[in-house]
């Protein structure tokens, strides 16, 4: 189990400007408390700027937290290795979100894989080339046909299935995928998605799915759980049908019904507009999303509501009104 | 028609399509299926070296706007037909502040600045954008769904008749997009717009568009008023898109991925394009291409050999 306590990422920007130098902080992560369990899926949701991809970021030990802490099995981050012999290279792996990025465009993919497996001792040399294989033939790629090329060779759904089977090079125990179907085809999504699952599945592997889309957030956590971000925060969490059908944050609610429906198979439900468009700061006091609340009122900006499990087992919201706010989705009059 | 290295590349083959007045039609297909390539068609100007080999286009019933000279074409631009370009946050000019782009935009049509700006102003407010903020800024100072609402707001400044718009909202955030979608619908409606609404999305496109077109490697599979075409897809491209799109609510197992790769548009099967992913493939597919056929009776039209409009009728 990974164990994410008060976490905090704050990122400083110098401004110029005509009156001196001053320092504008952002905060990307905010405080925020996380239990991902061993073999969990959890789908992050959240617009950009909400702070999901930093969240996998230092989950992947790839930027450090500005403040609290991330324990593997109560083993804190900085003493893994020393503990458990392993880097935290080997606990999470992250999966990048641009696969044209994320792949050096002068090395042909045989040694995109060599490097990470010799260097991180996972195979004898002699069985790189069929560690490889079994690697690609995971995700669904036919190793004679990607094996001797070069990333521009491969179509943008091939090269997202070789960065995740590259994350698979170092047999990680829990996966970050950070929106790692956003810059496929629709058509080719689910396939990938369906490989990352059962991947993980077969495994047990923890995979936490990062995405700003619920369709995608629930295909993927379809038996876990989904945690809706906001500006550093987790305003929402629960299993995944629980949060899709009966909502409580207002804005899960904004943000569910904003997805475009299929006009004619789906209906749309309770429409839930914020008052801006765009996601404005937030002052230290008061809920983060009071200014583009349709529903704050003088307690929301002025205390900031705890995350707190609103419906039992485990469905918990950070908003003043969460329960008198909740609506439910009847199912059966939905065709 | 692309000439490349390996051989020259039909980006689009033989694609007609009649767009009415006030009428908004959305083209959907995925990336190599020829959408943006018919967009850059409909301004003559497909990147270099691509070029037109064939065909023809009618803005208002005049002749063929391919012939025409470049300034008269020119004349046409913006004026009549205005582009919203794909990741268009992108087309502002970085160094000039929203208000100098559009007096520049006054200026090559020799019109008067204070009055575009008044005009600028008023789209402004539909767009649900501060107008003194949105001119005075540099595009760097709006977020990436405001400058995508003021590329809109450009692109209907000198009050076309038809607007193409090339994946708009793909690069926006899904609050951001329903805003820009709900803005559409309405500036549609209130102006008597005329749409081409393309992109990959058949989610995005249903709730804006009359009438689909749907393409695969370079040719048009399905047509139909939409609601028709998401309901019933009588095209197995259309059903597979659709079913690839797992649902918000109900049954999640339906859901599959269309299998195999898209096409290369380089190494095209003889007979159907999509015959390698489609599950109802026959002897005929391999050997003959399918001609579109229209069922005059639901105004729907496919390219498929197991599409028989007759047997449709009776069956429903």
């Amino acid at each position: 189990m990974i164990a994410v306590k008060q976490l905090s990422k704050t990122f400083t920007a110098k401004k110029k400007g005509g009156s001196g130098s001053s320092a504008q902080t952002v905060r990307a992560v905010d405080a925020l408390d996380l239990t991902w369990e061993k073999d969990e899926f959890i789908a992050v949701v959240g617009e950009s700027g909400c702070g999901k991809s930093t969240l996998g970021r230092i989950l992947a030990g790839l930027i450090p937290p500005s403040q609290g802490s991330i324990e593997l099995d109560n083993v804190p981050m900085s003493q893994v290795l020393s503990q458990r012999g392993r880097p935290w290279s080997r606990v999470v792996q992250l999966i990048p979100q641009d696969p044209y990025a994320a792949i050096n465009p002068v090395r042909k993919i045989r040694s995109l894989f060599r490097d990470p497996l010799l260097y991180h001792h996972r195979v004898a040399k002699s069985q790189v080339d069929l560690r490889i294989e079994e690697l690609l033939a995971m995700v669904g790629l036919d190793p004679k046909n990607v094996l001797d090329k070069y990333p521009h060779q491969l179509s943008g759904g091939q090269r997202q299935r070789v960065v995740v089977a590259r994350a698979m090079t170092v047999d990680p125990g829990y996966l970050v995928a950070d929106e790692a179907v956003s810059m496929v085809d629709v058509s080719l999504r689910i396939g990938i998605m369906d490989h990352l699952k059962k991947i993980s599945t077969e495994r047990q592997l923890g995979l936490l799915f990062i995405t700003h889309d619920f369709r995608v957030a629930r295909y993927i956590a379809q038996n876990g759980t989904i945690a809706v971000m906001y500006l550093g925060r987790v305003v929402e969490q629960g299993p995944s049908e629980e949060i899709l059908g009966h909502p409580m944050h207002p804005y899960t609610q904004a943000l569910l019904s904003a997805v475009p429906i299929l006009e004619g198979r789906e209906e749309r439900v309770n429409d839930v507009v914020p008052l801006r468009y765009e996601v404005s700061a937030h002052g230290e006091r008061g809920c983060a999303f009071a200014s583009r609340c349709p529903f704050a009122d003088q307690t929301c900006r002025e205390t900031s509501p705890p995350l707190t499990i609103v419906q039992a087992p485990d469905h918990s919201v950070a908003c003043h009104y969460a329960e008198s706010r909740s609506v439910v989705i009847d199912r059966s009059q939905i065709s | 028609m692309f000439p490349s290295e390996v051989g020259t590349l039909k980006a689009v083959e033989d694609v007609s399509f009649v767009v009415h007045a006030g009428e908004s039609i959305g083209i959907v297909g995925e990336s190599g299926s020829g959408k943006s390539t018919v967009a850059f068609a409909l301004f003559d100007s497909v990147p270099a070296p691509g070029e037109i080999a064939q065909g023809e286009i009618h803005y208002f019933g005049q002749s063929n706007f391919l012939q025409w000279p470049e300034s008269k074409q020119r004349e046409v631009f913006w004026q009549k037909v205005a582009m919203v370009f794909q990741a268009a946050q992108n087309t502002l000019n970085p160094l000039l502040r929203i208000r100098q782009q559009i007096l520049d935009i006054a200026d090559a049509h020799d019109m008067d600045g204070t009055r575009i700006l008044r005009t600028a102003r008023d789209l402004c407010t539909t767009m649900y954008l501060d107008p003194d903020r949105a001119l005075n800024a540099y595009p760097h100072e709006l977020s990436g769904g405001m400058k995508q609402r003021v590329s809109i707001a450009l692109a209907l400044l000198l009050n076309p008749a038809l607007v193409v718009l090339d994946e708009p909202t793909t690069a926006l955030d899904v609050i951001s997009q329903a805003s820009v979608l709900r803005i559409l619908n309405d500036v549609r409606k209130s102006r008597q717009l005329s749409l081409v609404f393309i992109t990959h999305d058949v989610s995005v496109v249903s709730e804006i568009v009359d009438r689909v077109i749907v393409m695969y490697a370079g040719r048009i599979v399905e047509t139909g008023p939409v609601r028709q075409v998401i309901q019933q897809p009588k095209h197995p491209y259309t059903r597979g898109l659709l079913g690839s799109i797992p649902p918000l609510r109900g049954d999640l197992s339906q859901t599959r991925a269309l299998s195999g790769q898209p096409a290369n548009l380089l190494h095209l099967p003889a007979g159907c394009p999509f015959q390698d992913r489609c599950p109802d493939r026959f002897e005929r597919c391999t050997v003959e291409t399918p001609v579109i056929v229209k069922d005059p009776a639901s105004h729907r039209e496919v390219a498929c050999h197991l599409f028989h409009p007759e047997t449709e009728e009776r069956a429903q």
